[in-house]
């Protein structure tokens, strides 16, 4: 039987390190995946999952098991992060220099892959967290609800309208060449 | 049914990349809008798709990894169980407690033990002045504990007698004394001379 999250923080708090291993490989790439689609960079986001996972082994982590899960705590730790390096305008995504088979760095570098972190960067935070754990992340929107603790309609509305703003600004990209700007 | 709808259910179809049913695509045929928007939800969805497939093709880093371990030992080696923490306050408490009474009775010995000390020395004084017919001046300021005193020798005209509230009718001249001085210079007893033992 799988243990719970809950269990191996449990656990990991009483020194078990091979439960924080576990809590490492059931977690990290998922939210490193996280804060790549967030930052749209690379380096950024192997820096924030790290630093969640330097904060989750160090004796401070404030982590209260009655206000939430504790995917959702991790979660809620990248956003912040991101969000603090974007405020400080500590990067720039379309500056970033990609490693040699780093698919999803090529990916990045994409002019209509590009675009669209360009238009998930200007979403509305509320929309953007929406829709990267939907969309990116394919959670489901009861889990995306979990993580945000919020309603399930809310998720459901928030994708919907985040999925007509970005439209709005692909569409001359996606479009056919001589029909842009219809 | 509307245009509005329609919407809610062809986003879903698009997002979970399902054929939208017969309903759906017949006012598809019918309604541009709606037509575009479906386009538009469907690139999106595939521009999705191709980001979410590219993200695996990471790999951890076990340097990284490393220092994450190394991060929560050295983090869990300085824990100290809940249950020792109590015990070590209690203790320190106790410890405390018990430093704090003994200095407090020592301080209280040490005082008593001062004034018993000054009450000695002068009842001492007073009592030597007495045996040595040393006479205490009258409203002089107490010695202090431990002070040193001097006694000097010298000629005392009446007029200084009285100042020490000593009766000068039987020394109407000058007349020899030795006086207890304080450090304060003040005199505090004073012993009258024959004029034998100058």
């Amino acid at each position: 039987m799988v243990p719970s999250d809950q269990a191996l923080y449990d656990r990991m708090r009483k020194g078990d390190q091979e439960a924080f291993a576990a809590l490492y490989e059931r977690h990290e790439p998922a939210l490193f995946r996280y804060a790549l689609h967030l930052s749209g960079n690379h380096f950024v986001a192997e820096e924030v999952a790290h630093e969640v996972f330097l904060h989750l082994a160090g004796s401070y982590i404030r982590f209260d098991a009655k206000r939430g899960s504790l995917e959702g705590y991790l979660y809620g730790m990248i956003r912040n992060l991101v969000r603090v390096l974007w405020r400080k305008r500590a990067f720039e995504p379309k500056e970033e220099q990609t490693a040699p088979g780093d698919v999803l760095g090529d990916l990045i570098h994409d002019e209509r892959t590009a675009a669209l972190y360009a238009a998930l960067r200007e979403l509305p935070d509320h929309y953007r967290d929406a829709i990267m754990l939907c969309e990116l992340e394919e959670k489901s929107y009861e889990d995306a609800a979990r993580l945000l603790d919020c309603p399930v309609g809310t998720i459901r509305s928030r994708v919907h309208r985040a999925r007509i703003l970005l439209a709005a600004r692909l569409r001359p990209l996606m479009a056919p060449a001589g029909v842009s700007g219809r | 049914m509307n245009c509005r709808n329609w919407i809610v259910e062809l986003v879903e179809c698009a997002r979970t990349d399902f054929e939208p049913g017969a309903d759906l695509r017949q006012h598809l045929e019918h309604c541009p809008p709606c037509r575009e928007r479906w386009d538009d939800e469907r690139n999106l969805s595939a521009r999705f798709q191709t980001m979410r497939a590219a993200a695996p093709a990471r790999r951890q880093s076990p340097a990284k990894r490393a220092e994450l371990m190394r991060e929560f030992q050295s983090a869990h080696q300085t824990l100290i169980p809940a249950s020792l923490k109590w015990s070590l306050s209690i203790a320190a408490v106790l410890l405390l407690a018990i430093a704090l009474g003994w200095a407090w009775r020592n301080d209280r010995g040490a005082t008593s033990n001062a004034i018993e000390i000054a009450e000695n020395s002068l009842a001492d004084l007073n009592k030597g002045a007495e045996d040595d017919d040393f006479l205490p001046v009258p409203y002089a300021p107490p010695l202090a504990t431990g002070e040193f005193v001097r006694v000097v020798r010298t000629e005392l005209r009446p007029i200084a007698l009285a100042r020490m509230g000593i009766d000068v009718e039987s020394y109407p001249d000058e007349i020899a004394a030795d006086v207890v001085l304080g450090e304060d210079g003040l005199p505090r007893a004073v012993r009258l001379l024959e004029e034998k033992q100058f």
